[in-house]
């Protein structure tokens, strides 16, 4: 039987008449019939570019320029855009990464869902029809959804909206690329449930595209490693996550974050004392509502929620950047001092000024407390970019000039320079790749062994909290629902929210893995 | 870049250098006096001897281009270097202060932009009287709205941004990350702006010297050299012709440059 989707040695490169180096390098690939099938890889290794060719959606700048494709036993690379518009919508269907931005915000989801369903052949869809496309991607009540703006839905709902007109054709393969990484880890879980139903339901091959692992461990049967535009491995999921042969695939998947071992940290002496805390915005919404915790010298207290929760508002009134409307923040019993609190953001893209040098931005706390002589502060960042294992020559490199790892080990140095008591971690690691994230959770531990300072560690992702956190606690809706040893919250959680969070923990609960 | 556009930027500073020379040293291009004619050759054609022609008293068009270049520039560059002063100045307090000085200051802008610059300017040079150095001020205060609206939004901008509330957390204080980081990422889009700027300030000044409010005769100055030849325009097409095609040449250069210096400065 020949297979749905075969893909032979596919060439796809950038830049004008093709010349390019190869965004995806002689790949292989094959999707049967009612399969689903994971491509995973790092950012920039080439798995968007290898959904976007497989769409008939690469941009104007890219061009194949080796290999084949056929679906359904017939060639499809080098169709014109007419052909590709009479084959997406109907057998090949497309969702992209970012609900966010890929509905029309101008249109309500019923004209927007009409155009879909006009493609497959429906030119007056009736109520029945919308109710029918937006029932079956698992929204309660379509009524109430079909007459609202994009803006009026939460990213889940608009990624269901999207898989709905993504399968108002019935299609026989679904390119997903990303669909969740835009999403909390629990929406996450009932959006990937629903494209797991369906596909098994409809019997739609599905073509997962994704970072993490542990999402293709738990709903691929099949799985395809890509590195640098090329497939390194590609066999049954089982196989290629517990036996991987290529020396890529090992090393994501020692990547993945596995919680602390060893026992519970004993209770120390106390840093930070949050006591009480609330903020309310202006126009009455309230951010956060009586949190209190205390967190010990030296150790790390792991802040987990999901987006809106709250603990972002957390982290901005400890480090002074956001007023708190009423409670108390206490560093060693006394108001917070100058530098004794550092702040590390999520995106280290934002977070560097562009036109400074590495070195300026590492300096500029002690310019700011006005520590030491320019040799002396020379000579201080020249140590900072050691710790953070930097070479020494980026001194001089601009921002642009870095990785996205580089450049949060620059945020880190600069955090560091001051010689904190305390280092907010905001999403440290969210914008980062899995091994690029593995590396900053060890740099962290390590830096923490060496120089004694406390982390606050805010993030949506309770396997990385496992990972570096003694201490955990879990908000919601603004307040603090639990909070206790990391590995005993793990075990045995309280809260119905918590037991709801790891269970979303995509390839398992993090407790789960230690022996892996 | 497309081919075109690279194929324009060496005429194009060829132009400007050339105008810029001319300003700084006249007597490079021409010896003859622009201010003292030859009352037996009055207006004679372009030709070998008088490279633009002469005028009705005689006199070297080619001189007094050539001499009327130092006044045209200076007053267009001093334009747009009070316009930016101004402006930015303006822009960075309200973007920093926000709030009713923030209200107060740009409905004021807004006032500015809502009157008609030509306008303004004329009613800016009746009050000081006439002159080069009035003109100029006139042109600059006109265009000074434009740059403080958009200093204004950069300055939210990038205060909004993750640099600057590091910078805040380390302890930078705010006259600091004013100058340190906000002005800098500020200035992009603001030069990008002036270059932009200064071709229309050239424009705007010949504009206003033509209506005769700029250096009081005989001093030579584009604008006027057109309004000058005027009466001759069926007689004698270069005194008119002449004069418009060097500031149409100045101009395109200069918004050519501009605007390849932009997407320069945009790619990287």
């Amino acid at each position: 039987m020949t297979p749905l989707l075969a893909v032979r040695g596919l060439t796809v490169r950038y830049g004008p008449s093709g010349r390019g180096r190869p965004a995806v390098d002689r790949a292989d690939l094959t999707v049967e019939a009612g399969q689903i099938v994971a491509v995973v890889g790092e950012s920039g290794s080439g798995k968007s570019t290898l959904a976007h060719a497989l769409a008939g959606l690469l941009p104007d700048t890219a061009r194949v320029t080796g290999g084949g494709v056929t679906f359904g036993g017939e060639r499809v690379d080098g169709l014109r855009e007419r052909a590709w518009r009479r084959l997406r919508g109907r057998r090949i269907a497309f969702v992209p990464q970012d609900p966010g931005t890929a509905l029309n915000p101008l249109m309500t989801v019923r004209a927007q869902l009409a155009e879909a369903l006009r493609l497959t052949g429906i030119p007056r869809p009736g109520e029945a029809a919308f109710e029918d496309a937006l029932g079956r991607v698992g929204i309660p009540d379509p009524a109430a959804v079909l007459d609202r703006h994009p803006h009026q839905l939460s990213g889940g709902f608009r990624q269901r909206v999207l898989l709905g007109m993504a399968l108002a054709g019935r299609p026989a393969l679904l390119i997903a690329d990303e669909p969740t990484s835009a999403l909390d880890t629990t929406v996450q879980k009932t959006v990937l449930d629903l494209i797991q139903k369906v596909a098994a339901r409809d019997g739609t091959s599905i073509l997962l595209i994704t970072h993490d692992l542990g999402v293709a461990a738990d709903r691929a049967d099949r799985v395809a490693v890509m590195s640098e535009g090329r497939v390194v491995e590609e066999g049954p999921a089982g196989r290629v996550l517990c036996s991987p042969e290529a020396a890529y695939t090992r090393l994501l998947l020692d990547s993945a974050p596995r919680p602390l071992t060893g026992p519970a940290p004993t209770v120390g002496d106390p840093l930070l004392a949050v006591h009480d805390l609330r903020k309310v915005y202006p126009g009455g919404t309230v951010a956060v509502e009586g949190a209190s915790f205390t967190l010990d010298r030296a150790g790390t207290l792991g802040l987990v929620g999901a987006s809106g929760s709250g603990k972002s508002t957390i982290a901005r009134m400890i480090t002074g950047l956001v007023e708190p409307t009423g409670g108390s923040v206490l560093l060693d019993g006394a108001p917070v001092g100058a530098g004794r609190v550092q702040f590390v953001a999520q995106n280290p893209y934002a977070s560097l000024d562009p036109l400074m040098s590495v070195g300026r931005i590492i300096a500029e706390p002690l310019r700011a407390l006005r520590a030491g002589t320019r040799a002396e502060r020379r000579e201080r960042v020249r140590r900072l970019l050691e710790d953070v294992a930097l070479p020494s020559e980026v001194v001089r490199r601009r921002p642009s000039a870095l990785s996205g790892g580089q450049r949060q080990r620059v945020a880190i140095a600069r955090a560091l320079a001051p010689s904190p008591d305390l280092i907010v971690l905001d999403e440290p690691v969210s914008a980062l790749d899995a091994v690029t994230q593995a590396q900053i959770l060890a740099l962290l531990r390590r830096l923490q062994d060496k120089h004694g300072m406390a982390y606050l560690l805010i993030s949506h992702d309770l396997a990385v909290v496992a990972a570096a956190a003694g201490r955990l606690a879990v908000m919601r809706d603004g307040r603090i629902i639990e909070s206790g040893p990391t590995a005993g919250v793990l075990a045995g959680p309280e809260a119905p929210f918590t037991r709801e969070l790891l269970a979303a923990v995509p390839g398992g609960p993090p407790v789960g893995r230690t022996s892996a | 870049m497309t081919f075109a556009r690279r194929l324009g930027v060496v005429p194009s500073a060829l132009v400007l250098l050339a105008a810029m020379a001319a300003a700084f040293a006249p007597a490079l291009f021409s010896a003859a006096d622009p201010l003292r004619g030859d009352l037996t050759e009055r207006l004679l054609p372009p030709g070998a001897a008088h490279l633009f022609g002469t005028d009705e008293l005689g006199r070297d068009v080619f001189a007094r281009v050539v001499h009327g270049s130092a006044p045209s520039l200076q007053a267009a560059v001093i334009a747009v270097g009070i316009a930016v002063l101004a402006g930015s100045t303006i822009g960075l307090v309200a973007g920093t202060a926000r709030g009713w000085l923030d209200d107060l200051v740009m409905r004021g802008v807004e006032v500015l932009l809502a009157v008609p610059s030509f306008l303004l300017i004329l009613v800016i040079v009746a009050v000081l009287g006439p002159g080069t150095r009035e003109v100029a001020v006139a042109v600059g205060v006109s265009a000074a709205a434009v740059f403080s609206r958009i200093m204004r939004a950069e300055v939210i901008r990038v205060r909004g941004s993750g640099y600057v509330e590091a910078a805040a957390v380390c302890g930078t204080g705010r006259p600091t990350v004013l100058l340190t980081h906000v002005l800098p990422n500020a200035a992009g889009p603001l030069t990008a702006l002036a270059t932009l700027e200064l071709g229309n300030a050239i424009l705007t000044v010949a504009a206003v010297s033509f209506l005769g409010f700029g250096a009081p005769p005989p001093a030579p100055e584009w604008g006027s050299l057109i309004a000058a030849g005027r009466p001759f325009l069926a007689s004698a097409w270069w005194l008119t012709t002449v004069p418009g095609l060097v500031i149409v040449a100045v101009v395109l250069a200069v918004n050519h440059l501009g605007h390849v210096l932009r997407t320069r400065s945009e790619r990287r």
